[in-house]
C-alpha cells in the first residue's frame, strides 16, 4: 500500500477585481493532478512558475483545503478539516528560512512549539534532549538553540526548519524548494543531508522544485506539471533523463548545461499563459512545435508510453526519448526500464539537439 | 541612424574580443560606513579589463561583492558607501574623477544597467508606452523602430501600451529593460546584474540568447553579473571568481571550466550538482560559510580552503599572471 496517495485534485481560485462591474476569474491553479508515494520513496514534483505546484504541497499538507480529490496517507483519508493526528502525519518544510521562524525569539523556542502544541513531549528535559538529538541530527549543535534567526546562516536556518519538520516524526514531509534560496556551496551540504535522512529515516518526500539538477539528484520518481495538469510522470530516470512529453523536453533543454564546449542556448517559444487564461486542448500546444488542430481542441489524457505516464496527442511523432546533455555519464548503465521506441520512430538513434523551428525570437532585428 | 541587422545570437566564445580595452578597474575597494565610525569591506583590490565585445562574467555566491562592482561602476551607491581605485579607466577618461554632473552624461547613454528584478524598475504607476517615449522619445512611434522592438519579442508589448508594467510577465519587462538599455544610447559597454535570476528556465534562455544577438549586432562590452555556473558556462567569454569581497581567478570561460586553479574555483565547481555522479557519494565539497570572509586579512579563503597554512591566514597572497587571467593563492602549485 502507498504511503501517500493524492486523488484527482483541484483547486480553483476566484479572483476578486472588484470595482462596480464586480468582475472576477476563475483561476483553475491544479487540475485533476493524482499520484502516489511509496515508503521510503522520493517524488519530486517539478514544473516552471506559476504550474500549480506549490498549490499542491500547500494541498497535501492542509494548508489550502482542495476543491475536489482526497488526499490519504497510510491508508487513512485525511478530511480537509485536519486533526492534530492528521497534521503530523505529514510535514511541511517552506520554501523560505527566513520568513518560517520567529525572528524575536531563539531557535530552541521555534523547534519545542510543535512538540508542546501537539502535546508529545510535555517534560521539559526530555523536550530538550529530543530537540537536541534532532538539530545534531541535521548537522547543528545544541549551541545554535540559543541563537535567533538573524544570527545564524541561511544554511543552517534551513537545517533548522528540517529539524522542525521532523521533530513530530511524519510519515510524509513535503519539502517546497528546499535549495532555491540557498547559495552553491551551502546547497550541496542541504542536499548531501536530504540525501542522509532519506536513507536512514525510511521517510517519504514529496519534492517541489523547479531545480531539475537537484531533483535528479534526490528523486525516484519525477511528475512535470504544466498550467496545473501533470503533463508527464513516472520514474525519474526516464522523466528527467529521457523525456518524452515536448514540454518536459524544452523545460529540460532550457536548464544552462554548465561546460562552455557544449553551449547551445535552446530558447523556448513564448512564454507560459496565465492559468486564468489557459488555453483550450492541451496547454501547452500554443508554445508546442508538434502542434496539430486536434491539440487545439481536445485535452489529452495522461496514457502510458514507454514506460511512463504521458499527455500529449503526438507522443508517437515526438520520436525516441532524448537523452539529455550532461544528464547521463557514459560510464552509467542505461536505466532498467528501456524505452521502447515508438512505431513510427522519425529518429532512430538519440540525439540531443531539438528541432524547435519556430523558436528563435531574436532571429533577425533590425534598428535603423 | 544607420542600418544594422541583429543576426542570431551566437555564443562562440573570444569571437569578439580584441585587445581593445572598454573598461579598466585597478584595485578598487568599496566600503559601506556601518555606524558608530565602523565600515564594512564590501570589495577590495579588485582589478579586471574588459574588451570590446566581450562578455566578462563576475561569479561569486551572496555578499561576495559582486553587485556592489556594478553600482560602484555606476556610481549609484548610496551616500554612505565609499569608493576607492587606482583608477577606473572607461572610454579615456577615470570614472572616479568624474563630477556627479558628468557622469549622469554617461550613465544610462554610454554604460547601461539591466537589473536584477524587472518588476521593480519601472515605475509601477505610469503606462508602459509613456514609459518607451521617456527614454525612446517621438522614435518610438517610427515603423522602424516598432519593427526592431517587435523583433526582440516585445510584439504583445507594444500591443498594449496603455498597460501598467504590471500586467506584463518578468519576461516581457526585462525584454523591455534591455531594449531602454541597449536600443535608445547605443551604449559601448552594458553592466548586466543577474538579469535572469528571477526568470523561469525557458524565459531565461531567451534572454540570454537576446543579451548574445545585441552584443554581437552593437560590439557591445558586457559585464555580466551572476552565481549561476550554467548561465556563466553558456555566455561569457572570461570569467571573473568572487570571494569575500576579492578577486580570487580570473581565466578564460574554457580554463575555468576545465582547468580550475583556486581552491575555491574547484570547490564551487565541485558543488554543481549537474557534475554529481553517484559514484561520488557526497556533493558538498565545502565546510562552514563565507560569513567574516571580506574582513580577513590574509587569503579571505583560508578559514575553509584545506591546503591553508600559517602563511594563507596573514597574508594576502599577490597576483599571479596578468589582467586577462590571474589567480591568488599561496598554494596553488599544490592546488593543480
Amino acid at each position: 500500500m502507498s504511503m501517500l496517495v493524492a486523488e484527482g485534485l483541484e483547486k480553483h481560485f476566484r479572483i476578486d477585481h472588484g470595482g462596480w462591474q464586480k468582475s472576477s476569474v476563475l483561476v483553475r491553479a491544479v487540475s485533476e493532478v493524482s499520484f502516489a508515494v511509496e515508503r521510503g520513496e522520493v517524488m519530486t514534483i517539478v514544473g516552471e512558475s506559476g504550474c500549480g505546484k506549490s498549490t499542491v504541497a500547500r494541498m497535501l499538507v492542509g494548508l489550502v483545503e482542495p476543491t475536489r480529490g482526497t488526499i490519504a496517507v497510510d491508508g487513512v483519508e485525511l478530511r480537509p478539516e485536519r486533526t492534530a493526528r492528521d497534521r503530523r502525519l505529514i510535514q511541511l518544510v517552506a520554501q523560505n528560512p527566513w520568513s518560517a521562524f520567529n525572528r524575536r525569539r531563539t531557535l530552541g523556542h521555534s523547534l519545542a512549539q510543535p512538540l508542546l502544541v501537539n502535546k508529545v513531549e510535555t517534560d521539559r528535559r526530555q523536550r530538550r534532549a529530543r530537540i537536541e538529538e534532532m538539530v545534531e541530527r541535521v548537522g547543528l549543535s545544541a549551541a545554535h538553540l540559543a541563537s535567533r534567526p538573524s544570527d545564524v546562516s541561511g544554511g543552517e536556518l534551513a537545517r533548522a526548519a528540517l529539524a522542525r519538520a521532523l521533530l513530530l516524526s511524519p510519515k510524509v514531509l513535503v519539502l517546497d524548494e528546499p535549495t532555491a534560496s540557498l547559495d552553491a556551496s551551502v546547497k550541496a551540504t542541504v542536499i548531501d543531508l536530504l540525501r542522509e535522512l532519506r536513507a536512514d529515516l525510511d521517510l517519504s518526500i514529496v519534492l517541489i522544485t523547479h531545480e531539475i539538477d537537484v531533483a535528479r539528484m534526490i528523486a525516484d520518481r519525477a511528475a512535470v506539471m504544466y498550467l496545473g495538469r501533470l503533463v508527464e510522470s513516472g520514474a525519474a530516470e526516464l522523466v528527467l533523463r529521457r523525456p518524452s512529453h515536448p514540454y518536459t523536453r524544452m523545460l529540460l533543454d532550457s536548464v544552462p548545461d554548465p561546460d562552455p564546449d557544449h553551449r547551445e542556448l535552446a530558447a523556448a517559444k513564448g512564454e507560459v499563459p496565465s492559468s486564468a487564461a489557459a488555453p483550450h486542448g492541451c496547454a501547452y500546444h500554443p508554445r508546442c512545435h508538434l502542434a496539430s488542430d486536434e491539440c487545439g481542441q481536445e485535452r489529452p489524457e495522461l496514457l502510458q508510453h514507454a514506460g511512463v505516464e504521458v499527455a500529449c496527442h503526438r507522443i508517437l511523432d515526438v520520436g525516441m526519448p532524448l537523452l539529455m546533455p550532461g544528464s547521463l555519464p557514459e560510464d552509467r548503465p542505461e536505466p532498467a526500464v528501456a524505452p521502447d521506441p515508438p512505431a513510427d520512430c522519425a529518429r532512430d538513434t538519440p540525439t540531443v539537439d531539438l528541432p524547435h523551428p519556430q523558436a528563435d525570437v531574436t532571429d533577425r532585428l533590425e534598428v535603423r | 541612424m544607420s542600418e544594422l541587422t541583429l543576426e542570431p545570437g551566437t555564443s562562440t566564445p573570444g569571437r569578439h574580443a580584441s585587445d581593445d580595452v572598454v573598461l579598466r578597474v585597478s584595485d578598487l575597494a568599496v566600503r559601506y560606513a556601518a555606524g558608530r565610525g565602523a565600515a564594512v569591506t564590501a570589495v577590495r583590490g579588485v582589478s579586471f579589463d574588459v574588451r570590446r565585445g566581450e562578455v566578462f562574467g563576475v561569479v561569486g555566491e551572496s555578499g561576495s561583492g559582486k553587485s556592489s562592482i556594478c553600482n560602484a561602476l555606476m556610481r549609484m551607491l548610496p551616500n554612505s558607501a565609499r569608493v576607492e581605485a587606482t583608477g577606473v579607466e572607461f572610454g579615456g577618461r577615470d570614472l572616479l574623477s568624474l563630477t556627479d554632473k558628468q557622469m549622469r552624461g554617461i550613465r544610462g547613454t554610454e554604460i547601461a544597467l539591466v537589473p536584477q528584478r524587472p518588476m521593480t524598475s519601472l515605475s509601477p504607476t505610469t503606462p508602459v508606452g509613456q514609459q518607451l517615449r521617456w527614454y525612446f522619445g517621438d522614435s518610438i512611434d517610427d515603423s522602424d523602430v516598432r519593427d526592431s522592438l517587435a523583433r526582440i519579442g516585445l510584439h504583445s508589448v507594444l500591443g498594449r501600451l496603455d498597460n501598467l508594467p504590471s500586467r506584463f510577465s518578468g519576461g516581457q519587462l526585462q525584454r523591455l529593460l534591455i531594449a531602454i538599455a541597449t536600443l535608445t544610447n547605443r551604449p559601448s559597454l552594458l553592466l548586466a546584474d543577474e538579469p535572469t535570476t528571477t526568470l523561469d528556465a525557458t524565459v531565461q534562455a531567451q534572454v540570454l540568447k537576446l543579451l548574445l544577438g545585441i552584443r554581437d549586432t552593437l560590439g557591445l562590452s558586457i559585464v555580466y553579473v551572476s552565481h549561476d555556473l550554467g548561465v556563466i558556462a553558456q555566455i561569457c567569454d572570461r570569467v571573473g571568481v568572487m570571494y569575500g569581497g576579492r578577486l580570487v581567478e580570473v581565466a578564460t570561460t574554457s580554463d575555468l571550466f576545465h582547468r580550475p586553479q583556486h581552491p575555491y574555483t574547484k570547490a564551487l565547481l565541485g558543488a554543481m550538482p549537474a557534475r554529481w555522479t553517484p559514484e561520488r557519494g557526497r556533493l558538498s565539497t565545502l565546510r562552514g560559510t563565507a560569513a567574516g570572509a571580506n574582513r580577513a586579512t590574509g587569503c579571505p579563503f583560508a578559514p575553509r580552503c584545506a591546503l591553508a597554512d600559517a602563511r594563507c591566514t596573514e597574508e594576502m597572497p599577490a597576483v599571479l599572471g596578468d589582467r586577462t587571467s590571474m589567480v591568488r593563492c599561496h598554494r596553488v602549485e599544490e592546488a593543480t
